[in-house]
């Protein structure tokens, strides 16, 4: 059991930490042969090599969506498909994705592994899905064109997301700050939070973390409405959703796996305030969080 | 033993919490650029700059603007697509960044954009005014070409530096990672590409 654990966290490091690109081009003169073409070479930082894999998987997606047009054969549908899972993949690897407050509530909440996952899938799911909404609502509804009715939107969802991750922020503060100081004297009660009770809760936080939409799945949706393959289109988002939900997931088992081995190691009074100070922090980074973008997007 | 995985497991929870990259955007777009270094009788005149944009952010483009769907844009599409599609890239100074002896060179213009439709894709060029005499000696010109809010991930083209009027002038370039100049959170390393200039018989 430990062996794994120890291996998925070292691969974790790993990927932290590569941060070194490579100089790749020596001086030439022009008309010489040797010319570059950067996007053909995988080397770099991490963001930049799953930009890059980002991009291949994207031009990959292209002609596998005309040819299930052209040939409404299921290979090249299914291939499609897989692809649209593996770019959520690596698409929610990058910044963003809810992946910070997902962590800040494994960690503050005492989250187990099903609720952590739940929590996880449904901002991944409500990230695409919220995309699918507003170009429906804008090609359908609205029947305007995309370029800045969309950032207008966009615009709005990150003042109410980024607003509502500040206040989960001042929330998860002020429930650890209590649990921590104020039932200093309840020594008997347990510090386990009930899953049923915890997963009530966060179902509404999870879909407002997710509510900005995901401009991939926007692009995705729209390349397949220009082609009329609204369900296509739909379909591929989905897949888009489930392959971010798998990453975000991933973040999740690791932190609760780690936070758990690290516990282990206090007695039941020091778990208590371990915990307590570790919601906090939590607590404290998200409303930060939450304020920094506002600001920005505000400003 | 155990200590040892429980300090570890700790460690990588802190690390996981501390690096996990930002929610802000990441690259949604992606373009390949390439550059034409234009000279005239006295040095360097400007770039001729060339994006081809990925094919799903181009439907983007051709369902919002080709709107008579004749797989061109025509003059009053082309103005719209100016004003809404491009000069709000303004800001980000169209993704264009100069140094000019080391020093930092401030777009304030640029002219005779164009946008057509290639293959599915859509492909922007637009001319930066950026005016560098020549003299004996040789002058060094940087330029960068990436959006610092790393929404639009911008790289190099094939081919991507061609020359138009050179012929009087002394040219070498250097086409390298510039790892002194990491934008997006520290983490994007910008090419770079040096050109190095002068008269002839200098």
């Amino acid at each position: 059991m430990v062996r794994p654990v120890i291996y998925l966290l070292c691969l974790i490091f790993l990927i932290l930490a590569v941060q070194q690109g490579i100089a790749r081009h020596p001086f030439h003169h022009p008309g010489g042969a040797e010319q570059l073409h950067a996007s053909h070479t995988p080397q770099g930082t991490f963001l930049e090599t799953i930009a890059f894999w980002q991009q291949q998987l994207k031009e990959k997606m292209v002609p596998l969506v005309r040819d299930a047009r052209t040939t409404h054969n299921v290979v090249p549908l299914l291939a499609a498909l897989m692809i649209a899972f593996g770019y959520g993949v690596l698409h929610a690897a990058g910044p963003g994705h809810g992946k910070v407050v997902t962590m800040s509530y494994v960690l503050s909440r005492n989250a187990s592994m099903g609720s952590g996952l739940l929590f996880g899938t449904l901002i991944a799911f409500s990230h695409g899905f919220s995309a699918v909404i507003c170009v429906l609502a804008i090609r359908y509804i609205i029947q305007k064109g995309f370029f800045g009715t969309f950032e207008t939107i966009s615009h709005t969802t990150q003042i109410v997301s980024f607003s509502l991750i500040a206040l989960i922020g001042l929330g998860i503060l002020l429930k650890s700050g209590y649990s921590l100081f104020g039932m200093a004297g309840q020594g008997a009660r347990s510090y386990k939070i009930k899953p049923a009770e915890s997963k009530k809760a966060f179902v509404p936080w999870a879909v407002a973390i997710g509510l900005v939409p995901c401009p991939a799945v926007v692009m995705v949706l729209l390349f397949c409405l220009s082609m009329n393959m609204l369900s296509l289109g739909i379909l591929l988002a989905g897949f888009i959703s489930l392959g971010m939900a798998c990453t975000i997931s991933t973040v999740v088992v690791v932190v609760i796996m780690g936070k758990d081995l690290s516990l282990t190691r206090f007695p039941e009074k020091r778990i208590k305030t371990v915990e307590g100070l570790l919601g906090m922090g939590s607590g404290i980074a998200v409303m930060a969080l939450g304020l920094l973008f506002l600001g920005a997007v505000i400003a | 033993m155990k200590h040892r995985i429980s300090l570890c497991a700790g460690v990588v929870c802190i690390a996981l919490f501390l690096f996990a990259p930002s929610a802000w955007p990441h690259p949604h777009v992606f373009l390949d650029a390439t550059a034409r270094m234009v000279f005239d009788n006295k040095g360097l005149a400007g770039f001729r700059i060339q994006w081809v944009f990925d094919e799903m952010f181009s439907s983007m483009i051709i369902l919002d603007f080709d709107k008579n769907g004749t797989g061109r844009f025509d003059p009053p599409e082309m103005a719209r697509l100016q004003k809404d599609a491009f000069m709000n890239l303004r800001d980000l100074d169209f993704f264009t960044h100069i140094k000019i002896d080391g020093k930092a060179f401030k777009i304030s213009s640029v002219s005779d954009f164009t946008a057509e439709i290639r293959d599915g894709t859509v492909v922007y060029r637009f001319f930066v005014p950026c005016h560098v005499p020549a003299s004996g000696s040789f002058r060094e010109v940087k330029l960068s070409l990436y959006d610092q809010s790393y929404y639009h991930s911008v790289t190099l083209g094939k081919d991507p530096v061609t020359y138009e009027n050179n012929r009087l002038y002394d040219v070498t370039q250097r086409i390298e990672t510039n790892k002194n100049e990491a934008y997006y959170y520290d983490q994007i390393y910008p090419e770079e590409i040096t050109l190095r200039f002068r008269k002839k018989n200098g």
